[in-house]
């Protein structure tokens, strides 16, 4: 069975009920024809993708600002209450508009309800949560905070189709929550911790939500709300911080900006989907 | 030959390798079977012909399929070895660690290795992408490999990385005294039964089937379902039935057992299977044994089991699947089918004692001094398995080898008893030789 190899013979059939006069082990010529490779793959244009990485830029953003606020009311005790005044303020116009010309569809008692009880909620909680680390080393807090930052921006849901009907960014909610708790608790009193973390679920769990609609409502204002919210986090930096953050975090953003999706496209050479007969058929089922 | 599926467990690897292992037998070699315990059965087991089954111990995780521990099988592998005196170790199915394993500890032994895949992996997701990197790592050293079919070997070559010339095809068979057609014809009037018997999976087409059986019963008034087999679709078609009242029509048997499956299969007149995805598909070579026709989809290896005259195609397509069973019922009602050769045709493709005959050709193209190269060489085989892999396989390769020096040194060759082995039966081996 050794000596044939990839000798020429028309007569081999891809068959296997019949004896044919081959070894088990013949090659034939139309071995792998029917192998098709990147079937699905479709060139991406870079300024797409620019577009696509700008969500990720804005996610970033987004958690830095609330970071940023909390740096402000711990190190340099800005006043809380004029923070949350003026972000609630905010808030309250994009709910409105929100509910104008955005949305239609659920009940506004319910969710004014339900955003109400979460404010007491937290209002009475918020001594508990300021004595939850009290054991803990600050330091301690500072990695945490860094940890479940990263894993907020590898698990949030970019949502880069617009027209997605669900869009529930559980995992992320979850954990920019967890974040604003983890460092309320180094606050130094109860209401600080409170307008702390009211502002962190403005910011980081109904900003994402409010952008998503108007993604989906007009791209213009989307990048204006960027532009705003990304002008805010520089008016920050510059006050809290060194020149050497503020360097650091512009080269953040050029490189989640330019530099990532020129790399992502020079990836894609290397693409190498397989697919043939051996495949699982996708059913079509039209029931 | 070793596997983690075997007998209680019914299947197409179970079976493939009980009844190669039979004709082996009459084959004149010596076959023990190593898998791992299933419930009580654990130890030794003799089966028919002294074929010996070592049922070990192990831990389980997955669809029965032992824990990947890559050593821990290595002791009582290497003592079944010595024991029996065996020289080939021949693995099944791409997801038995249990397989992967012996083949690994075969080669730090220096034994001859073949590799038997009956199945088709994709190459897209997660699962597939793991399940592919071990089987690179055991198919790195292995002296052949077998597949059930030619779509199987293309997608195994292109998993393993393997040179296709290593890769042999011999497909699965029949019993086909055991897949007999029924003795007296069954009438070919309104009342056309159409069967099913599959575990009632996803990938076994599954929803495919639930979708077509009200179209179907609702296009021809005096069809009939025959519906064999458990799985967690079973619900869904019970549903169906109910939903649309189908009772009467629509029978669900539940699982059954593999002796049963001939007396449900004479039953009908059409088998029908709807599965995505199919390396081999033994089921339909037992239907048109029965002298059954076959109405399936066209995926993997189905269209090289059978001619055209037995079966007809369908996409995997809810319309075309109707399309072609309706027009498959209207040919049977003009009597445009004649079934009455399949079982004599099938048995002359397929049979179990042609399979052994070629399995043991592969057998004798195995060349020590070819596969026992310096362990550099085969260092080098592994280490080309990927940047990081590489390294990895390498490394464990030479614990391995230290795993064997260590066992060699406190459990000395000569220290181990060899069995006593079962007699050979003369004239089955004379018999098949004469075959040839």
């Amino acid at each position: 069975m050794n000596q044939i190899g990839l000798r020429k013979r028309s007569n081999w059939k891809k068959l296997l009920y019949q004896n044919q006069p081959f070894p088990d082990n013949y090659v034939d010529e139309s071995f792998l024809s029917q192998l098709k490779r990147n079937e699905t793959v479709r060139p991406y244009k870079y300024w797409e993708l620019v577009n696509d990485f700008s969500l990720i830029l804005f996610h970033l953003t987004n958690l830095t600002l609330v970071i940023l606020i909390f740096v402000s009311i711990y190190r340099f005790d800005w006043d809380s209450t004029y923070i949350v005044t003026s972000s609630s303020t905010i808030s309250l116009i994009g709910y409105v508009l929100w509910e104008l010309r955005l949305n239609s569809t659920n009940s506004k008692v319910l969710k004014i309800k339900s955003f109400t009880l979460v404010i007491f909620m937290f209002l009475l909680l918020s001594p508990v949560l300021k004595s939850l680390t009290r054991s803990t080393s600050s330091d301690s807090i500072w990695s945490i905070s860094v940890i479940l930052s990263i894993f907020n921006l590898m698990f949030h849901d970019y949502a880069i189709n617009v027209h997605t009907p669900f869009y529930k960014p559980i995992l992320s909610t979850n954990l920019s929550l967890s974040n604003a708790l983890v460092l309320a608790s180094r606050l130094n009193s109860t209401w600080q911790v409170f307008c702390f973390i009211l502002f962190a679920i403005q910011s980081n769990t109904l900003l994402p939500l409010f952008d998503f609609s108007l993604r989906r409502y007009s791209p213009k204002l989307h990048y204006l709300l960027f532009t705003c919210l990304t002008l805010v986090v520089e008016y920050l930096m510059v006050h809290l911080t060194n020149l050497n953050a503020f360097l650091l975090w512009s080269s953040i953003q050029i490189f989640i900006l330019l530099i990532l999706p020129g790399y992502f496209l020079f990836l894609q050479r290397y693409k190498n989907e397989l697919s043939g007969p051996w495949d699982i058929a996708k059913p079509i089922i039209r029931s | 030959m070793v596997t983690d599926f075997f007998y209680p467990q019914p299947g197409g690897v179970e079976f493939h390798v009980y009844h190669l292992s039979q004709k082996l037998i009459d084959l004149g070699h010596s076959v023990i079977i190593i898998t791992h315990d299933y419930g009580n059965r654990s130890g030794i087991r003799n089966l028919t012909n002294g074929l010996k089954v070592y049922y070990v111990p192990f831990f389980t995780f997955y669809r029965s399929s032992t824990f990947p521990t890559v050593f821990s099988a290595f002791p009582v592998l290497r003592t079944i070895f010595i024991r029996e005196q065996i020289d080939i170790v021949h693995g099944h199915g791409s997801l038995s660690s249990l397989g992967h394993e012996a083949i690994l500890h075969g080669r730090t032994m220096g034994m001859k290795t073949v590799f038997t895949d009956h199945s088709l992996f994709g190459f897209a997701d997660i699962g597939s992408i793991l399940g592919n990197k071990v089987l690179k790592f055991a198919l790195s050293d292995v002296g052949h490999i077998i597949c059930v079919s030619h779509t199987c070997k293309e997608n195994t070559v292109l998993r393993g990385s393997l040179n296709p010339l290593n890769v042999s095809v011999i497909p699965n068979a029949v019993i086909s005294k055991d897949f007999t057609p029924r003795e007296t014809k069954l009438p070919i009037d309104d009342n056309i039964t159409i069967v099913v018997i599959s575990r009632l999976f996803p990938n076994k087409g599954a929803d495919l089937l639930t979708a077509i059986i009200p179209r179907i019963c609702a296009a021809v008034p005096k069809v009939k379902f025959l519906i064999a087999g458990d799985g967690p679709k079973f619900l869904d078609l019970e549903q169906m039935r109910e939903k649309h009242f189908l009772q009467e029509r629509v029978e669900l048997m539940g699982g059954v057992k593999h002796e049963e499956v001939r007396n449900i299969m004479i039953k009908g007149h059409i088998y029908l299977h709807p599965s995505l995805t199919e390396a081999f598909g033994t089921v339909i070579v037992e239907a048109v044994s029965c002298g059954l026709f076959v109405v399936t989809t066209k995926v993997g290896g189905i269209p090289e089991v059978l001619p055209n005259h037995m079966m007809s195609f369908a996409e995997p397509d809810e319309d075309s699947l109707v399309s072609v069973t309706l027009n498959t019922i209207n040919k049977f009602q003009n009597g445009l089918i004649n079934t009455s050769t399949f079982h004599k045709e099938v048995a002359s493709m397929y049979s179990w004692e042609d399979i052994a005959l070629r399995t043991e050709n592969v057998y004798n193209s195995l060349d020590l001094n070819k596969l026992n190269q310096p362990l550099f060489k085969r260092f080098q085989k592994y280490y080309c398995c990927g940047l990081i892999a590489g390294k990895l396989f390498v490394l464990i390769v030479v614990v391995d080898i230290f795993i064997s020096i260590f066992l060699d040194y406190w459990y000395p060759k000569e220290d181990i008893d060899l069995v006593t082995k079962w007699p050979k039966n003369p004239k089955s081996k004379k018999r098949l030789r004469s075959l040839k």
